[in-house]
C-alpha cells in the first residue's frame, strides 16, 4: 500500500462521514419525528379536544363568577386589588390558543383551547361531510366567545386566531362578538341538520346516545334564548326573537337534556375528578377552599328569620357537607373571627346592618363554616373543620350528620358534573322574561318560578343514584318538606308586592339553582341585581365598585401592541356592552 | 520539530524506507537538566532532510551516516548540536529556554501552540489545582481557577447540576453551557431534567462523570478566535480536558503505580435557630402553627397539648393521649442534618517502553451527602494507549467507562408554606423551634403514612420525605477515541481521529403512598441515551522559510448527536414500599408535571470545514487566519451553512526591540488582539409545525380513556436563523522584574445578534409563543491575572495569584411589544431579558413606592402596598469577582488558600426572606411584645406612624404571607475562603530504601468558611446557590437547600 493508498482512504473516510450526509437527510432532520404531521389529524380527536378544552375553559370562568356573587370565597378586599391580570390569563388561554389542557396540569402549563382546535376542526370537517362534528364545535365556540364578552368586553373576534398573519388582533365590540357568535349557533344548527351529514362522532362528552343531535339542535337554541335574555336592556329587538324562540319551544326544558359536563373518579394519569372534589376531599389538611358563608346562609337560614334550619331547603344536605355540627372546636387559633362575634353576639364590623337575620358573619350556624365575603385574613388551621362542597354537583358526601372529617375517595368519588346549563335554568329565564318583557309564551312568571324551583329540587335529589351514593334515608328530605319548600317561595312570590321584589324572588331562586355555576348568576347579578342582599365585602368599609369586567389578562395586554388600555375595576365600573344598570347598581 | 508526534501508525500498514547508504545506528536519550527523558524532543542530522523524535521517554534511534552532527531540538529547550563521531550511543541534555517564549499550551482541536502565537486568551488549569480536592465534579472544581468561568451550583446536595459559563451569558433562550471536549472529542455535558425547577429534581450535570482526580489539565478556551474551528459548538466557550490516560506518557520506563485515598467530610451550613419563642402568632403558645411567633419560652417549660393528642389519632398513638408535650426549643433543624463523607479511592498504572506506552486507571468515589438519602457513587474505568507502529505512522487511543449513581431527595421550591411540590428542604428550614422533628413520629404505624404537628396534618414530615421519596441518577458512560497520524513529508502530516461519547442515563422520581403532596404516590422511570460520534481529518503542514514561519491546520469534522429517551409516569401505588410500575394503577407517558413528555427522540447534524494558517515573523509576531464553514441540522435549507472567520495577531515587543531583551524589569511581553464569529443553531424541530397528540386526556367515568389531537400553542417559524455572534478580544501577557511578577490581561467585547427569542404571543393570535430572530446580546468584560512570587529562598517559595472577572451584559434591540422575555423562573417571579438592562434582571411584585420620596408606601393596615404588576427588583449580575490564591512551599510542605470575592449583584432568597417571615433564626430574636412602624411612607405623604406588632412587621410583610418579591431581595455580596490545604510530600531520601517512589499527605477543604454581609446575620445564607436549576436563570432561590462545607484528608504513593 503506497502513501497514496492511505491519503487517498483518509480522505473517503472525511467524505464518508462528512459529505455523505447530504441535502435530503438534512432536510428530514428537519422534521419532528415525536409527532405526526399536521395532515394526519382526525376530526373526532379535534373534537375530543375541543369539548374538554371548553369544560375547562367554563370551569375557570365559573370560579371567578362564583367568587363574585358570593358563592365561593372571594378574598377582597377591594374589587381593584382581589385579582391581578395574570389571574385571567388561564381563562384566556383555554379560550383562544393552540395546545392541549391535561386535567390536572398546573395552568402555566395548560392552555389547551377551544377555539383554534374548534377553528381546525370545522375546516376539516366541513371537507369530510362530518357536519355533526362542526355543528358541536360551533355551538362550543359560540358559547366561549360570549362568555369572553360577559367576563372582559370587547374582545379579539374578526382579527383573532390568524396565526402568523396577525399576532396583534385587535378587539371587536362586544355587541358584535355576540352577533358573531349567534350567528355561529345558526351555522351550527345548519350543520347539525344537514342529511348529508357523515356519522356523528365517536365520544360525546356532553351528549351520548342517539338523542346527540336533536339534543344539541336544542341547546343552541337555548342558548339563543340566553343570549337575547342577556341583551334585552339595550337591544329592545330581542323580544320578537325571545317569542319565537318560545314559541317554538325547542329548548331545554327537560332533564333529560341538561348540558352537563360529567367526570370521571380517576386520581391520577389523569385526574377526572370534579375540580372542588379534588380540592375539598383530601387525606390531609382538610378542605382545601372556602364557601362564601353568604351562599350557605341564603340555602340554610335566609328563609328561617336567619337561623340555620336542616329541614328547609330539601337541597340543604346535598350541597354542602359539614365536617363538624357544631363550633366546638372554634378558638382563637383555629377560627380568630368566632372569638369576635361569639356567634350570634356580636362585634360585626360597624358598616354591617344589623345581624344576623339580614347578612351572616364569620358562621352561620350548625357547624356550617365559610368565608364572609372579602375576608382576606390568612387561613388559620380550619382545614378540618371547613364545609365542603356536598354530594351535588362534585360528587363529595352527602351530609346526614355525619361530622366526619373528608378523606381521599369519600363519596361519589368525584364523578360530579358542572351544571352548564340545566332545564331549571330555562324555567328561570323564562320567568324573567315573562316578567320583564311581558312573553308569557311558555307561561306565568309564578308558574315558570315553580317549574324552575320543583326541577332543580328533582335534579339534586336524583343526582347522588347517579353517582353511586345512598344517602341515608332517615336525611333525605321527605315529599312534604319538598312541597312546603315550593309553597314557602310561592307564598313569599304571592306576597310580594312590586314586580322588582317578584324578579328579587325568581333570580334568587335561580340563584340556588345555579350551585356548580358561577358563570350564570354572574351574568344575572349584572343583569338584574339580584339577589339584592349580597353580602357587604367584610374587611373594609368601601370595596370600590363591584366588578363589572375583569381585568384584562396579562397576557393579552402585555403581548398585543393593539391591546385596549388594561381596565381598572373597582376603581371604575366598567360594564360591559349588555349592562346598561347604574354605576352603583350592585356591591 | 515539535509536530512530529508520539509515533504511530495504521495496524494493516508497513511501510519500509529504503535507507541511506553507510549508515549506522545510533541510539540515545534526550534529557532535561534533572536526567528526566524529554518525550518528542526531535532529532535531525544536520544538512539532511529527514530525522526522528524521541519516544514518551527520552529515547530514540537513528540511522545516521557516519560522522553525522545531529541537531536536537524540544519544544521548551534551547537546541544543540552534538558530532555524533564514532559514538552508537548518546546522552544529550537540553536547557530549558526562557520558559514565556516557550510555553506550550493545547488550543482548539487538541493542537499544541507556542503560546507566545496564539492572538487569544487561553487559561490552563494545571492537575495540582484539580487533584485530590473534595468535590468529585469537575465543574464545582474549576470554581475561581480561571478568570472569565462562571460557575454556580444548583445546591449543596452531593452530585446536584452544576452551571458553568463562560464569558457571561450570551443568549436570552439558548444554551449558555461550554463545550466540554476530552481527549480532543466532543463531550456531552447536558442536565437532562425531565421537569421544571418546581419539582426540585437535583439532576446532574453530565460533567460530572468525568473524574477530577483522572484530569492531566484543563484548558479554558474562552473567546470564540480561541474556539472558532469547533464552529457553532464552541460559542460558548470550550472546556478542554486532557485526561491521563490521554496524556503523552512522561513515564519513566518502569511502570509507575499511584494509589491514593482521600476521605473528606460534608456539613450543611445551617442558620443559627432562635431559641428563645416558640411557634404561634402574636405571642400565643401555639404549637400547632406553620410559624415562629410565638410566645417566649420558660424555664421549666410549659407543658401544652400533645400534637398528637386528638381523636382521629387515638389508635394510632394511643401512647400520647393526655401526654405533655413541652413548649420548649428542640433544636429540632441541625439534628435532622448529618455529617456526610466522601471517600475516594484511585489507582493509576502507566508505563512505556520503546514503541509504545500505556496508562490505566480506576477511582472509586462513595459520596453521602449530609442528608440522609443522597448519596453518590461513582466508578471510573480508563485506558489510554500510544504505539509507533511503523516509521510515520503512528497510533494512540483511549477508552474510559464511568458509572455514576446519585441519589437524593426531591427539592421543590418552597416560601416557608409547604413547598410547591415535594421538598425536603422546603418543609424543614422553617419547622418552628417548638416542633420536635426528630422526637415525633413521622409516619402512622398502620399504614407508613405521613404524620406531623399540624391540626389537619398538611405538610409533609420531612423526616417522611427523606425515607419515603427520592430522586435516581444513575449512568453508565463509554467514551473514548482512537486517533491516527501519518507524517506525510516533512512539516506535513495527516491525521483522522474518530470519538465517541456514548452514556445511558436511568433515572427515577419516586414517592410512596402516603405523603401529603402526590398522597397516593408516584413512580417516573425514564432512560435516555445519548450517542455523539465525532470524525476528524486532519491536515497540518508547518515549515519555516528563513524569517517566516507558517503553520496551516486544515480539516473537516462531521458531528452527530442523537438522544433518545422512553420513559413512563405511575401514580397509585398499590403496596407500600413497592416502587415498580406493576405495583401502579395508572401509568403516563408523561412526567410528574403531566405534560413534559418522556419519550421523545432528537438528532443533530454539524457539518464543517475548516482552515487556519499562522503566519509568523522572526519569532516576534504572528498573524493567524481561518474559519469554518459550518452546515447543521436545526434550520431550514436556506440558513443553514454559515461561514465562520476569525483573525488574530500577537506582538512579543520583548522578542523584537533588541533594547529590551536583556531588559530586568520587563522579561516578556506579548500583546494581542482577535476576532472571530461564531452562531447559536436553534434547538432542532423548532421551524416546522406537528400536530400535537395526546391519549388518556380524560377519563369519563364508565372508564372511557378520551385521546385528542391538537393544534399545538407554540407557532413554527421555518424562517427561523441561528443566533449570530462576533466578538473582539485584546490582551497582554507579560513576565516583569526577573520574572517575579507576571500578567495576563484581557478585554473582550461579544455582541450575539438575532437572538432566538420565545416570543410569547397574545392567546389570541391563536398559539401561545413562537421564536422569532431579534435582539441583541452585548457582553464586554476584563479577565486580569496577576501573580507574585512574593518570596523566594532555597527552602521557601510564596507565590500569590490574583485573578479579576467583570463582564457587563446589556440586552437591545428587542421590539416593543416584548416588554421583558422570561428567561427563568416564574413569568412573574424570575429573571428576564429587558432592553437597556443586563441579562437576566430578576422581576417580581415590588412594594409600591411613593413618587415623591421613593420611600415605600404603607396602608392603612400599617403593612406595605404590593405591586399588582411586576418591576424589576434585582440585578443577580455581580459587578466584579475576584480570587486570590496564595501558594506558600517549605521544603515538602505546601500551604495553599483560594479566597474568593463577589462584589454586588442581588439575589432573590426564598431561604432568607422565609426564614424571617416565619421568624424562626435568631435573627428574630428581639423583643417581640413592642410595636412595630415599619419605615416608609402612608398614602396622605407623612411619614407612617401605623403601630403593628412583630409578627404583622415580619411576617404579614413577607414573602411567606404573599407580600411583594422584593422583600426577599438581598445584595449577594460575598467573601469566601473557597479552598485550604496543607499538604506535605516526603522527602525522595527518606523513600530511597523503600519500594515507594513519593508519599504525600494532605489536609484539605472547601467552602470553609463565607460571609456574606448583606444577608441578615444567624441566616448564614450562601448566595452561590440557585434555586431555577441548570439554564441561563441566576440569582434565585427557594429554600432550595443549604450549601455544604467539606473538609479532609488524602495520601498519595507511587511506587
Amino acid at each position: 500500500m503506497t502513501i497514496k493508498k492511505i491519503f487517498t482512504g483518509l480522505v473517503a473516510i472525511g467524505v464518508l462521514a462528512g459529505a455523505s450526509s447530504c441535502k435530503k437527510s438534512l432536510n428530514d432532520l428537519l422534521n419532528n419525528p415525536n409527532y405526526p404531521g399536521t395532515t394526519t389529524a382526525d376530526v373526532d380527536l379535534y373534537l375530543n379536544q375541543v369539548q374538554l378544552s371548553f369544560n375547562n375553559f367554563w370551569v375557570t370562568a365559573s370560579d371567578y363568577g362564583a367568587q363574585l356573587v358570593r358563592q365561593q370565597q372571594w378574598v377582597g378586599p377591594f374589587y381593584r386589588n382581589a385579582y391581578t391580570p395574570s389571574t385571567f390569563d388561564g381563562e384566556w388561554e383555554t379560550a383562544y390558543a393552540g395546545g392541549n389542557a391535561p386535567f390536572g396540569a398546573s395552568a402555566t402549563l395548560a392552555y389547551g383551547g377551544v377555539i383554534p382546535n374548534a377553528d381546525a376542526l370545522i375546516k376539516l370537517a366541513t371537507s369530510q361531510k362530518k357536519y355533526i362534528q362542526s355543528g358541536i364545535a360551533k355551538v362550543l365556540k359560540a358559547f366561549t366567545l360570549a362568555t369572553l364578552v360577559d367576563d372582559f368586553g370587547d374582545v379579539p373576534f374578526s382579527q383573532a386566531n390568524q396565526g402568523n398573519a396577525n399576532t396583534n388582533p385587535k378587539v371587536d365590540q362586544g355587541a358584535a362578538v355576540y352577533a358573531g357568535a349567534l350567528s355561529l349557533l345558526d351555522s351550527a344548527i345548519t350543520d347539525l341538520k344537514n342529511p348529508d351529514a357523515a356519522p356523528g362522532p365517536a365520544n360525546d362528552l356532553y351528549y351520548p346516545g342517539s338523542t346527540e343531535v336533536a339534543n344539541w339542535v336544542t341547546f343552541a337554541k337555548t342558548l339563543k334564548l340566553k343570549l337575547y335574555m342577556q341583551t334585552r336592556l339595550v337591544d329592545p329587538s330581542v323580544t320578537s326573537k325571545i317569542t319565537a324562540l318560545l314559541t317554538e319551544n325547542d329548548l331545554i326544558n327537560d332533564p333529560s337534556q341538561d348540558f352537563v359536563f360529567k367526570y370521571g373518579t380517576s386520581i391520577t394519569a389523569p385526574d377526572s375528578r370534579h375540580e372542588h372534589y379534588g380540592l375539598d376531599y383530601v387525606n390531609s389538611g382538610g378542605v382545601g377552599e372556602y364557601i362564601c358563608n353568604y351562599f350557605m346562609w341564603m340555602v340554610t337560614a335566609q328563609k328561617y328569620g336567619g337561623s340555620v334550619n336542616l329541614n328547609g331547603d330539601p337541597r340543604t344536605r346535598y350541597y354542602f357537607y359539614r365536617q363538624s355540627n357544631s363550633y366546638s372546636w372554634a378558638n382563637s387559633q383555629t377560627c380568630p373571627c368566632f372569638v369576635n362575634s361569639q356567634y350570634g353576639n356580636s362585634n360585626f364590623p360597624a358598616w354591617y346592618p344589623s345581624v344576623p337575620d339580614k347578612t351572616p358573619y364569620c358562621v352561620i350556624g350548625k357547624g356550617y363554616m365559610g368565608r364572609d365575603h372579602g375576608d382576606n385574613s390568612g387561613a388559620p388551621p380550619d382545614g378540618s373543620f371547613r364545609t365542603a362542597f356536598g354530594v351535588y354537583p362534585a360528587a363529595g358526601q352527602f351530609d346526614g350528620d355525619q361530622a366526619q372529617a373528608v378523606t381521599l375517595s369519600m363519596g361519589g368519588l368525584g364523578a360530579g358534573i358542572n351544571p352548564i346549563w340545566l332545564s331549571s335554568f330555562t324555567s328561570f329565564l323564562e320567568a324573567e322574561a315573562a316578567l320583564t318583557l311581558n312573553i308569557t309564551t311558555a307561561g306565568a312568571p309564578r308558574d315558570l318560578l315553580q317549574a324552575g324551583v320543583q326541577t332543580s329540587i328533582d335534579k339534586v335529589m336524583g343526582f347522588p343514584a347517579s353517582v353511586n351514593v345512598t344517602p341515608d334515608p332517615s336525611y333525605v328530605p321527605s315529599a312534604t318538606q319538598v312541597s312546603n319548600y315550593v309553597n314557602l317561595v310561592l307564598s313569599n312570590y304571592d306576597n310580594a308586592t312590586t314586580d322588582d321584589a317578584r324578579l328579587n324572588i325568581i333570580m334568587t331562586e335561580y340563584y340556588l339553582a345555579s350551585w356548580g355555576n358561577g358563570v350564570e348568576p354572574y351574568n344575572n347579578y349584572r343583569r338584574t341585581g339580584k339577589p339584592d342582599n349580597a353580602q357587604l365585602a367584610v374587611a373594609v368599609p368601601n370595596p370600590g365598585f363591584f366588578m363589572r369586567s375583569f381585568y384584562y389578562p396579562s397576557v393579552f395586554v402585555n403581548r398585543n401592541s393593539n391591546a385596549p388600555a388594561q381596565k381598572t375595576p373597582g376603581d371604575a365600573v366598567q360594564k360591559v356592552f349588555w349592562d346598561n344598570n347604574p354605576d352603583n347598581f350592585v356591591k | 520539530m515539535r509536530k512530529i508526534r508520539i509515533a504511530m501508525t495504521w495496524a494493516f500498514t508497513l511501510i519500509s524506507f529504503s535507507l541511506f547508504a553507510q549508515t549506522k545506528e545510533v541510539s540515545g536519550k534526550v534529557t532535561d537538566p534533572s536526567g528526566a527523558g524529554i518525550p518528542s524532543a526531535t532529532i535531525r542530522i544536520k544538512g539532511q532532510k529527514g530525522g526522528t523524535s524521541a519516544d514518551p521517554n527520552g529515547f530514540f534511534k537513528l540511522n545516521t551516516p557516519l560522522h553525522a552532527v545531529l541537531i536536537i531540538s524540544g519544544v521548551g529547550y534551547d537546541p544543540v548540536e552534538v558530532s555524533v563521531a564514532d559514538r552508537s550511543t548518546v546522552t544529550i541534555s537540553l536547557k530549558p529556554n526562557n520558559s514565556a517564549l516557550s510555553e506550550v499550551v493545547v488550543t482548539a482541536l487538541g493542537i499544541k501552540r507556542e503560546k507566545k502565537a496564539l492572538g487569544y486568551a487561553v487559561a490552563t488549569v494545571d492537575k495540582s489545582a484539580l487533584e485530590l480536592r473534595p468535590e468529585g465534579d469537575i465543574g464545582r472544581v474549576l470554581t475561581g481557577k480561571a478568570p472569565g468561568l462562571n460557575i454556580l451550583s444548583t445546591s449543596g446536595l452531593s452530585g446536584s447540576g452544576t452551571n458553568i459559563n463562560i464569558r457571561g451569558i450570551s443568549t436570552i433562550s439558548g444554551s449558555s453551557q461550554p463545550l466540554f471536549v476530552v481527549d480532543g472529542v466532543p463531550f456531552d455535558a447536558s442536565t437532562n431534567t425531565q421537569s421544571d425547577f418546581t419539582f426540585g429534581h437535583q439532576t446532574s450535570s453530565r460533567f460530572l462523570d468525568l473524574d477530577p482526580n483522572n484530569i492531566e489539565s484543563v484548558n479554558v478556551l474562552k473567546g470564540l478566535s480561541a474556539t472558532v474551528l469547533y464552529g457553532e459548538a464552541g460559542r460558548n466557550g470550550v472546556i478542554l480536558i486532557t485526561t491521563k490516560n490521554g496524556a503523552s506518557q512522561k513515564a519513566k520506563g518502569k511502570a509507575e503505580v499511584t494509589v491514593s485515598q482521600s476521605y473528606f467530610a460534608t456539613k450543611a451550613i445551617l442558620p443559627e435557630y432562635n431559641t428563645k419563642y416558640g411557634g404561634g402568632f402574636d405571642l400565643s403558645q401555639g404549637i400547632a402553627f406553620f410559624s415562629n411567633w410565638g410566645a417566649a419560652f420558660k424555664n421549666p417549660p410549659v407543658a401544652v397539648k400533645h400534637p398528637y393528642d386528638k381523636s382521629s389519632l387515638a389508635n394510632e398513638f394511643p401512647q400520647y393521649k393526655g401526654a405533655p408535650y413541652y413548649y420548649k426549643y428542640y433544636n429540632s433543624v441541625p439534628r435532622f442534618f448529618r455529617m456526610g463523607g466522601a471517600s475516594n479511592t484511585g489507582v493509576n498504572v502507566s508505563g512505556a517502553g520503546q514503541n509504545a506506552s500505556y496508562s490505566m486507571s480506576y477511582s472509586y468515589l462513595d459520596d453521602e451527602g449530609y442528608i440522609p438519602g443522597n448519596s453518590m457513587y461513582k466508578n471510573t474505568f480508563g485506558f489510554g494507549g500510544s504505539a509507533r507502529l511503523a516509521n510515520k505512522l503512528t497510533v494512540s487511543g483511549t477508552i474510559n467507562y464511568v458509572t455514576t449513581n446519585v441519589s437524593s431527595p426531591p427539592t421543590s421550591n418552597s416560601y416557608g408554606n409547604n413547598a410547591t411540590n415535594t421538598s425536603v428542604f422546603g418543609n424543614v428550614l422553617y419547622t418552628p423551634t417548638a416542633v420536635d422533628l426528630m422526637g415525633l413520629p413521622y409516619e402512622l404505624p398502620s399504614d407508613h403514612s405521613s404524620i406531623y404537628y399540624r391540626n389537619g396534618n398538611d405538610i409533609q414530615n420531612p423526616r417522611w420525605t427523606l425515607y419515603n421519596s427520592f430522586t435516581v441518577d444513575r449512568v453508565s458512560r463509554t467514551f473514548g477515541q482512537m486517533l491516527f497520524n501519518y507524517a506525510l513529508i516533512k512539516g506535513l502530516s495527516l491525521s483522522y481521529r474518530i470519538g465517541f461519547d456514548n452514556y445511558t442515563e436511568f433515572q427515577e422520581y419516586a414517592q410512596n403512598k402516603g405523603g401529603i403532596s402526590t398522597p397516593t404516590g408516584i413512580y417516573r422511570t425514564n432512560t435516555g441515551i445519548n450517542n455523539i460520534w465525532d470524525h476528524t481529518l486532519f491536515l497540518n503542514f508547518n515549515r519555516n522559510f528563513s524569517d517566516f514561519s507558517l503553520n496551516v491546520d486544515a480539516g473537516a469534522n462531521a458531528k452527530r448527536t442523537h438522544y433518545e429517551q422512553t420513559g413512563m409516569t405511575s401514580t397509585q401505588q398499590l403496596v407500600y414500599g413497592l416502587m415498580n410500575h406493576g405495583s401502579f394503577v395508572n401509568h403516563s407517558p408523561n412526567s410528574e408535571d403531566l405534560v413534559t413528555p418522556l419519550n421523545y427522540g432528537q438528532d443533530f447534524l454539524s457539518l464543517g470545514l475548516f482552515a487556519q494558517a499562522t503566519l509568523g515573523y522572526k519569532d516576534w509576531a504572528y498573524l493567524t487566519a481561518g474559519g469554518r464553514n459550518s452546515t447543521f441540522s436545526s434550520v431550514e435549507q436556506i440558513n443553514r451553512t454559515i461561514f465562520y472567520p476569525s483573525a488574530s495577531l500577537s506582538f512579543i515587543p520583548t522578542s523584537a526591540i533588541e533594547s529590551w531583551k536583556e531588559s530586568k524589569v520587563v522579561n516578556y511581553l506579548k500583546l494581542r488582539v482577535g476576532y472571530a464569529t461564531s452562531a447559536n443553531p436553534p434547538t432542532p424541530y423548532s421551524t416546522r409545525s406537528s400536530l400535537f397528540v395526546s391519549t388518556r386526556n380524560f377519563l369519563t367515568s364508565k372508564g372511557t380513556a378520551i385521546n385528542i389531537n391538537a393544534i399545538p400553542p407554540q407557532m413554527a417559524n421555518p424562517n427561523l436563523k441561528p443566533e449570530l455572534l462576533k466578538e473582539i478580544e485584546g490582551g497582554m501577557e507579560g513576565k516583569f522584574l526577573e520574572n517575579r511578577v507576571d500578567v495576563d490581561l484581557t478585554l473582550y467585547r461579544r455582541v450575539a445578534n438575532d437572538q432566538i427569542l420565545n416570543q410569547f404571543l397574545d392567546p389570541s393570535s391563536g398559539f401561545v409563543s413562537r421564536q422569532i430572530n431579534v435582539g441583541k446580546v452585548t457582553n464586554k468584560g476584563i479577565e486580569l491575572k496577576l501573580g507574585v512570587v512574593a518570596v523566594q529562598s532555597r527552602d521557601w517559595k510564596w507565590y500569590v495569584e490574583g485573578l479579576y472577572t467583570l463582564n457587563k451584559s446589556m440586552v437591545s434591540g428587542i421590539p416593543a411589544e416584548l416588554p421583558q422575555i422570561n428567561t427563568a423562573g416564574f413569568s412573574n417571579e424570575g429573571t428576564f431579558a429587558k432592553n437597556g438592562h443586563p441579562l437576566g434582571i430578576i422581576m417580581a411584585n415590588y412594594f409600591q413606592k411613593d413618587l415623591k420620596t421613593g420611600q415605600k408606601l404603607v396602608g392603612t393596615d400599617g403593612n406595605y402596598i404590593n405591586s399588582n404588576d411586576i418591576g424589576i427588583i434585582g440585578d443577580p449580575n455581580a459587578l466584579y469577582k475576584l480570587t486570590g490564591i496564595s501558594t506558600l512551599t517549605f521544603k515538602g510542605f505546601t500551604f495553599r488558600m483560594q479566597w474568593d470575592f463577589v462584589e454586588g449583584g442581588e439575589m432573590y432568597s426564598g431561604t432568607a426572606g422565609a426564614l424571617l417571615g416565619r421568624g424562626v433564626t435568631r435573627d428574630t430574636e428581639f423583643d417581640r411584645a413592642a410595636p412595630y412602624i415599619l419605615p416608609g411612607v402612608m398614602e396622605n405623604g407623612q411619614p407612617n406612624n401605623i403601630q403593628i406588632s412583630a409578627t404583622q412587621a415580619y411576617y404579614t410583610n413577607s414573602i411567606t404571607n404573599g407580600a411583594a418579591d422584593e422583600s426577599a431581595i438581598f445584595d449577594a455580596t460575598c467573601i469566601r475562603l473557597r479552598e485550604a490545604s496543607l499538604s506535605y510530600s516526603l522527602p525522595g531520601k527518606v523513600l530511597d530504601k523503600t519500594p515507594f517512589g513519593s508519599m504525600s499527605l494532605s489536609l484539605s477543604g472547601t467552602n470553609l468558611w463565607y460571609n456574606a454581609p448583606n444577608f441578615p446575620k444567624y441566616m448564614h445564607f450562601d448566595p452561590e446557590a440557585s434555586g431555577l436549576g441548570v439554564g441561563n436563570g441566576r440569582g434565585m432561590e427557594f429554600l432550595t437547600g443549604p450549601s455544604a462545607r467539606r473538609y479532609g484528608a488524602s495520601l498519595r504513593i507511587t511506587f
